[in-house]
């Protein structure tokens, strides 16, 4: 197995091995952490399903010193225990480290209350708190080491489902705080047709709209973004010169998301590109099979591929894009 | 009682009336209800003095019940712990740090409080984090009763269980009242004693205001080693010193008048009883 999950429990294990004061916190969602559990049994702090007392005991950990590491689904953590996790943690920048799992449509069947496709835009407001999602298996080796092993302040990292991801490359960047990924071999520079960034799992479609983009002659760069916040502004000044069309790809509902991360930071310094914003129709998902649901969002190559080419070649973009500023 | 007790819980409660008259309003009845409980806590309960007031290396307090902030900055005050003069910017200077509810960063405070239901998670991490380091303090966390209506707090009792954090202690201020009203007419919380019982904890029942009894109680629960949590129900009377406050829904959040407070604070011989005649 060779999924975000595993490499976050193998990460764990690693930096505990170090010498990291990591507890894991489980609420009732102790396979996030089996790999720790087996090797390290009181790592381990099952809290049953109490996902307030569990952010609250998280609180706690991080004042006297250790590393708390939270996870279960991302719905409840985000929503049930947004209170903690603003008033307990983010207020006072504490260690804690919350890997919400099956987010964006990977909860599958299990539907919209299970499916968290508005976490990032309820964490968004919080100040203090790095808000980042990791694209595969390596990707996250790295992004654990950095953020949950040296990175002191609050976290909150995605995952998918149990199983079944994409991998994309062997070998990885590193992680530097607030900056995307550039998975394009050519450097950002010069006058580039579209900038794609895209969101964790949704990399492995961001790489097939590339490859059809360039097969009808259009110069696009492409991005693993890891980070929705912060962002570095010299990253996004950048982009801006480079480009004047902007394309976010992201498991999430296009309220809130990375596309309107991205699109505040640019107003902020008052340069906005063009925008395109691909992701959820809404914040409440469907029952389904994760492929078919991003399917139903647009959320595929030929869509994509499709409303850039048109927005590109200054056609009617209004009417087909999902998202024009 | 002894006469320094008397003389410290008599000048908390001295302070708290001042600063309430003072800022024009605060939550008095809740304060005045936990003087002789964080009296007791800081006066050879918990291991703290001024060396060591910044430090995670000693017994830690939580006033869950972050509203009764008062009375922590008046026995902070009290001890020395605290400058006079912040106290005195109690609801008077345009910007403090002596808010209503207790933040990081004032000395004597172990962690920030004020949404309820949230300091007995936060105790339940620092009892874990102690127990994972083998480190011998112990944790205190105040409730109010009213508080007790948050979900929050019931989680927590079967963790505290399941962890055996003997080096845990609750005490509840079971004042009966809560914002709007009696606590057992708004959401009924008898028999708490029994419920504590099913959930396994350790149950002790005490007068809130007889220092003596508070301090057999807490010293014992700090010497426990039967990898039980305990919870001291404490019987208190809100509002309590203040005769025109007494059992009163309307002393949750109030002022005091000039002539009430007057009569309060002009008396310079403390009674036995630690409650200003």
């Amino acid at each position: 197995m060779s999924d975000r999950r595993t490499a976050l429990q193998e990460g764990l294990v690693r930096l505990i091995e170090e010498g990291k004061e990591i507890v894991c916190v489980s609420v009732d969602s102790a396979s996030r952490f089996k790999k720790v559990r087996d090797r390290y049994p009181r790592r381990v702090v099952e809290c049953g399903i109490c996902e307030q007392a569990g952010m609250g005991i998280c609180a706690g950990i991080a004042l006297q010193g250790l590393t708390p590491v939270i996870s279960g689904y991302a719905t409840f953590l985000t929503m049930r225990a947004f209170e903690q996790i603003r008033t307990d943690i983010c207020r006072w920048s504490l260690n804690v480290k919350i890997c919400s799992t099956d987010t964006g449509f990977s909860a599958q069947y299990a539907g919209f209350t299970h499916q968290a496709l508005e976490d990032i835009a309820i964490l968004f407001a919080l100040e203090n708190i790095v808000i980042c999602e990791p694209c595969d298996y390596e990707d996250t080796l790295l992004m654990v080491r950095y953020l949950l092993g040296e990175f002191q302040g609050p976290v909150y990292m995605r995952f998918g489902a149990r199983g079944g991801e994409e991998n994309f490359l062997e070998k990885h960047r590193d992680v530097q705080m607030g900056y995307f990924e550039p998975l394009s071999a050519e450097t950002l520079s010069g006058s580039l047709d579209v900038v794609i960034i895209a969101l964790g799992q949704l990399v492995g479609v961001g790489m097939e709209v590339v490859e059809r983009l360039e097969r009808r002659g259009y110069r696009a760069f492409l991005y693993n973004a890891r980070f929705v916040k912060p962002l570095a502004v010299d990253m996004l000044q950048e982009m801006a010169r480079a480009t004047s069309l902007i394309v976010t790809l992201e498991e999430h509902s296009r309220v809130g998301g990375l596309g309107d991360a991205l699109w505040r930071s640019f107003q902020e310094f008052g340069r906005v590109p063009g925008l395109l914003k691909f992701g959820a129709l809404s914040n409440f998902g469907f029952s389904g099979k994760r492929a078919a649901l991003l399917q139903k969002c647009g959320l595929h190559a030929q869509h994509i591929e499709d409303v850039i080419a048109r927005t590109l070649e200054g056609l009617d973009a209004e009417k087909t894009a999902p998202f024009l500023p | 009682m002894n006469p320094d007790t008397v003389r410290f819980v008599t000048s908390v409660r001295r302070k708290i009336i001042a600063a309430t008259l003072g800022a024009g309003v605060s939550h008095i009845g809740g304060s005045l209800s936990v003087v002789e409980i964080l009296s007791c806590l800081f006066n050879g309960i918990l291991g703290i003095d001024a060396a060591n007031l910044g430090s995670r290396e000693r017994d830690q307090f939580i006033l869950s019940k972050g509203h009764g902030a008062l009375a922590l900055y008046a026995v902070l005050t009290e001890k020395g712990f605290l400058p006079e003069e912040l106290l005195q910017e109690y609801g008077r200077k345009e910007e403090t740090v002596i808010g209503i509810h207790p933040e990081l960063g004032v000395p004597g405070v172990d962690a920030a409080t004020g949404s309820l239901g949230h300091g007995l998670p936060v105790g339940i991490g620092f009892a874990l984090s102690f127990q994972m380091k083998a480190k011998p303090f112990h944790v205190f966390v105040l409730v109010g009763d009213g508080e007790f209506n948050e979900g929050s707090n019931w989680e927590c009792l079967p963790i505290a269980i399941r962890y055996r954090l003997d080096n845990l202690t609750l005490i509840v201020d079971r004042n009966g009242l809560q914002l709007s009203g009696f606590t057992e007419e708004m959401h009924p919380l008898e028999p708490l004693g029994e419920k504590f019982s099913a959930f396994g904890w350790d149950v002790k029942e005490v007068d809130g205001h007889n220092m003596e009894m508070l301090d057999r109680v807490l010293r014992q629960a700090k010497s426990r080693r039967n990898g039980l949590p305990l919870v001291v129900i404490a019987r208190t009377i809100k509002g309590r010193g203040v005769v025109e406050l007494e059992n009163r829904v309307d002393s949750h959040y109030c002022g005091i008048s000039p002539e009430v407070a007057r009569k309060y604070l002009a008396v310079d011989v403390p009674s036995d009883s630690g409650v200003i005649p």
